[in-house]
């Protein structure tokens, strides 16, 4: 009887032994450091970290300047560290500036992402650093975007995207472009600011695709966008956008400031597919508050200040509208 | 018996009550009506050409309605009535503009300076409503011109439009004033735009001042919002604030909160959000945005703010910098969220800054003075 029940736990404990093995296996975190404010596998950029092998799921950053043009073609966590006094995390250009990486608008125009998130299977979240472009240098003709997300899931939270401006108005701040497996992304807590051409995008695979009213591409959601919290304010002149949700998008939309300067520029173009939802925004100073394009989203209490200039106002519809429901916006009589 | 006697004496009681009933309603009912007049000619009633006659008219009016319009008046309102515009179709808003000349000194400010208000509301001890209506102080030319004065008076703003108000010396969109009365008055869904200063909260000596300014956008030139004391209770809620080119909001009370306020800025860094002037006044999850300083006290001791909550977002100076002397304690500074800003908190040595969220903070705290 006692051996037989000896080789019982015999048996459990062996059972129990790889059990633990393969949870651990299950469980591994490749964590890497960039820089040396924590102890760990340490590098010296966060393209290093990102290209090492094996492959890490979580790149934490130290407080520092990186003169970066990023790539991420896997999934990962990468995390600004907040260590001695200091959550400074801030993602420059290189010397010589930001190269042409990518297409985008269904490969109409070329681009030079600073922060280029590439067909990743899985997800990839960003966290808590700034992406400068000062002194980009892009090519003539390509567009330039802070952080582009092809294809791709994932969160971007917490991240600031300045200073996408080249100069030939084709610069944006965060882009997020869908693709056939309809990615799941989010864009939360950001801070968008100085850029000269679009703030925060989500387009489908082709692009905004916006051409005129009831231009809706398709009714096939290629990304799944939650836009929520963030701050985007332009200075620049008419012509820019602060925040576009093209055709192919289905989106919530919630809890954003979007203020222009001098209503120069316009707060959100929404082309976005039914089921999308545009609520408890403020828009501050655009030439046009909302422009929807587009039957199917609800645009339902968001705030707009002092938007319209010589244009249409606060809200301007461009299609014939069914199913989408408008209701509950303040928009106080402008002053002037 | 007893039944049916209890059941005839409440029978009589019962007409006996309705009789007196009837009577005191046949009397109050001539003062309990409304006096409704109309300025313009949008509407049938007794009509006026002008705000100010209807307002003179006897009977005194309990509700003025105005017709859309442009109307070059200075008004006077010295007894309780509700103002409001009448909004039509596609009408455009009742417009009350300067008239020819500009605005004439018909007031003075606490400190006893001639000013000019466009709409005066003084010493009126019911409620005076203002709603739907434009004050356009375009060429007011004065050295202290005012959109709209309320003077130990109560009652509610509401979907007001005041802007322009600009003087040679300072121009107010608003000002309350307490008084003898202690009015409590209400400003809502209203937009204060191109003003000097946009809204000022004067306390008076004399009495107390209550006062809720709810869900405006503020969009003035100087500085927006400017709470006063002595004797003033001010709670600032749920407001857009922007365009200023020195401070949003200026506290130099002692009594009230500034919640849930959204402010913007260009990204100077002589712009300032709040600044706290005197002690006492609570400033809680307000969204502060682009501006140079997030909360900057200028008072030298700052010991019972409570300052919670709060989100500030691309600074280029200092989130919170509290006073070097008698500063507050962690207890009373915590749980605020600091993103892409400069130096997050400027505190004594000694304060604990944890519980608050720092991303993209060059440094989180830095001990005063710097």
């Amino acid at each position: 009887m006692s051996r037989i029940l000896g080789k019982l736990m015999f048996v459990l404990v062996i059972a129990a032994a790889l059990l633990s093995l393969g949870a651990a296996e299950l469980h591994a975190t490749t964590t890497y450091i960039v820089g040396t404010c924590k102890a760990g596998t340490q590098f010296s950029s966060i393209q290093a970290a990102l290209d090492a092998a094996p492959s890490p799921n979580v790149v934490e950053v130290c407080p520092g300047t990186y003169a970066e043009q990023i790539t991420i073609i896997n999934a990962v966590s990468i995390e600004a560290l907040s260590i001695n006094n200091s959550s400074y995390v801030h993602i420059t250009v290189p010397s010589g500036g930001l190269t042409t990486n990518t297409t985008i608008n269904g490969g109409a125009t070329s681009a030079a992402a600073h922060v280029f998130v590439k067909n990743a299977t899985g997800e990839v979240n960003l966290t808590g650093f700034t992406v400068d472009s000062t002194g980009n240098n892009v090519a003539t003709g390509a567009a330039l975007v802070g952080v582009l997300y092809q294809h791709s899931p994932g969160t971007v939270n917490h991240v600031i995207a300045a200073h996408q401006v080249s100069g030939q108005s084709t610069g944006y701040g965060i882009y997020m472009e869908g693709g056939s497996s309809n990615p799941s992304v989010t864009v939360e807590n950001c801070s968008v600011y100085d850029f000269d051409f679009g703030g925060i995008y989500v387009t489908g695979p082709n692009g905004p695709t916006i051409v005129g009213p009831d231009a809706t591409e398709n009714v096939t959601g290629q990304i799944t966008a939650k836009v929520t919290n963030n701050f985007v304010i332009t200075t620049a002149a008419a012509g820019t956008i602060n925040m576009l949700f093209g055709s192919s998008t289905v989106d919530t939309v919630t809890g954003n400031l979007a203020a222009g300067a001098d209503r120069g520029a316009d707060g959100m173009y929404i082309e976005a597919n039914a089921g999308s939802t545009f609520s408890d925004n403020t828009i501050i100073n655009s030439t046009v508050g909302i422009t929807l394009l587009a039957d199917g989203p609800s645009v339902t209490d968001n705030k707009l200040y002092n938007d319209g200039n010589s244009g249409p106002g606060a809200i301007a519809v461009y299609a014939n509208l069914t199913t989408s429901k408008i209701t509950g916006n303040l928009n106080p009589e402008r002053a002037v | 018996m007893l039944l049916g006697g209890y059941e005839l004496m409440s029978r009589t009681n019962l007409s006996l009550m309705m009789l007196v009933s009837a009577l005191l309603l046949g009397f109050g009912t001539p003062t309990a009506r409304a006096t409704t007049y109309i300025v313009g000619t949008c509407k049938p009633g007794t009509q006026f050409s002008t705000i100010q006659s209807a307002l003179d008219a006897n009977p005194a009016p309990t509700v003025v309605e105005v017709c859309p319009g442009s109307y070059p008046e200075q008004i006077s309102i010295s007894k309780p009535v509700t103002l409001e515009g009448v909004v039509a179709g596609n009408s455009s808003f009742a417009t009350v503009v300067v008239p020819p000349g500009g605005l004439t000194n018909n007031t003075t400010l606490a400190g006893g300076q001639a000013a000019a208000a466009q709409i005066l509301v003084q010493n009126v001890s019911g409620a005076v409503n203002l709603t739907n209506l434009v004050v356009d102080a375009t060429n007011g030319s004065a050295n202290y011109p005012i959109g709209i004065f309320y003077k130990n008076t109560p009652g509610t703003m509401n979907h007001m439009v005041v802007f322009n108000v600009s003087g040679s010396i300072v121009g107010f969109g608003i000002i309350l004033e307490g008084g003898s009365s202690d009015p409590k008055v209400t400003i809502e869904n209203s937009t204060i735009s191109d003003d000097q200063l946009g809204i000022l909260v004067q306390g008076m000596s004399a009495g107390s001042l209550t006062t809720a300014i709810d869900s405006n956008l503020v969009n003035s030139g100087i500085n927006g919002i400017q709470v006063t004391s002595p004797n003033t209770t001010t709670t600032i809620n749920g407001n857009v604030i922007t365009g200023f080119t020195e401070t949003a909001i200026i506290l130099e009370a002692t009594e009230g909160s500034v919640t849930n306020n959204t402010i913007t800025g260009q990204g100077s860094t002589t712009q300032t959000a709040i600044e706290l002037g005197d002690d006492g006044m609570s400033i809680e999850s307000n969204k502060i945005y682009n501006v140079g300083d997030g909360i900057a006290a200028t008072a030298t001791e700052i010991m019972n703010s409570q300052i919670t909550g709060n989100v500030f977002t691309t600074l280029s100076a200092e989130g919170i910098a509290l006073a070097c002397s008698y500063a507050a304690p962690s207890s009373k500074v915590h749980s605020n969220t600091f993103v892409d800003v400069s130096i997050a908190y400027v505190v004594k040595p000694g304060f604990s800054i944890s519980g608050s969220t720092f991303i993209g903070v060059q440094y989180e705290s830095i001990n005063c003075p710097i």
